[in-house]
């Protein structure tokens, strides 16, 4: 869900495009830190076994938990990804099993306020 | 005025079926399916599902964003699913104010085609393909 006022503006885009050319190592650590909060609510939006269809997936083996994890991808890229081969199936549901999205509602819930109020509180926007 | 993702998924039903495709012709006999297809469904078929969203709060009335997963799914044709993706994307993609049709009390204004879909698992000893596309979707009550 979105928070009032707490939207990436193009002028917040200006303002981070000009710090990534000028301060590249203060942004490749803000990036690392909004990776690794996002991580950890991917991970803490687990529930219990079995879980409803169209919210996260509950707790089995605990493999797909313990294996999220964000790996760095070149140049201020970050890649977000799970360690097994059936999150993709649990995320977007298979024939006879409905989706249990985990990686999606934590990026909405990022671009719309969570990523903001991260960098302000970071003082990189302000 | 009906919950935005019902408002949501009365208009992606709605466009889903409104003409002759290869998941069902036009109508009641279309075969598009909220959240998840019903045991036996004849493949192919198309599934439409919310993976994140909600109000808004961008104004004052209400307002509501979502990310929908729209994606077919076919039984040991590749190049079938490659194509059923392609016509999702171009039934749904950037379909501005007023282009697709919502429930009552609410106005799509704008659909953005985000990631692809694409997946393989396996029933029965067959391949089933899911492949189709995210969109993020802005609505506002009329």
């Amino acid at each position: 869900m979105a928070q009032q006022g707490l939207t990436i503006t193009k002028n917040d885009r200006r303002v981070l495009q000009r710090l990534i050319r000028e301060t590249p190592a203060k942004m490749d650590a803000a990036l690392r830190g909004i990776a690794t909060e996002m991580v950890g609510d991917i991970v803490s939006s687990f529930g219990t076994s079995p879980s409803p269809v169209g919210g996260p997936p509950g707790v089995d083996t605990g493999a797909l938990r313990a294996s999220m994890r964000w790996t760095p991808d070149g140049d201020q890229r970050i890649v977000i990804h799970d360690g097994v081969d059936y999150g993709v199936q649990l995320e977007f549901g298979l024939s006879r099993m409905g989706a249990r999205p985990f990686v999606q509602p934590v990026f909405d819930d990022w671009q719309n306020g969570k990523a903001k109020r991260f960098l302000l509180e970071a003082g990189i926007l302000k | 005025m009906t919950d935005a993702l019902g408002a949501l998924y009365t208009g992606a039903r709605t466009t889903l079926s409104t003409s002759n495709e290869a998941w069902g012709n036009a109508g009641s006999s279309s075969r598009a399916y909220a959240d998840l297809a019903p045991a036996g469904a004849t493949y192919p078929y198309v599934v439409y599902q919310i993976a994140a969203g909600g109000e808004l709060n961008a104004i004052v009335g209400q307002d509501a964003q979502f990310v929908l997963v729209i994606k077919a799914i076919v039984q040991e044709n590749l190049a079938s699913a490659m194509t059923l993706a392609d016509r999702i994307g171009a039934l749904f993609n950037d379909k501005d104010s007023g282009a697709l049709s919502a429930g009552a009390g609410w106005t799509i204004l704008h659909i953005s085609q985000l990631r692809r879909v694409h997946y393989v698992e396996l029933v029965d000893g067959k391949r089933l393909y899911h492949s189709g596309h995210q969109f993020s979707i802005r609505m506002e009550a009329t």
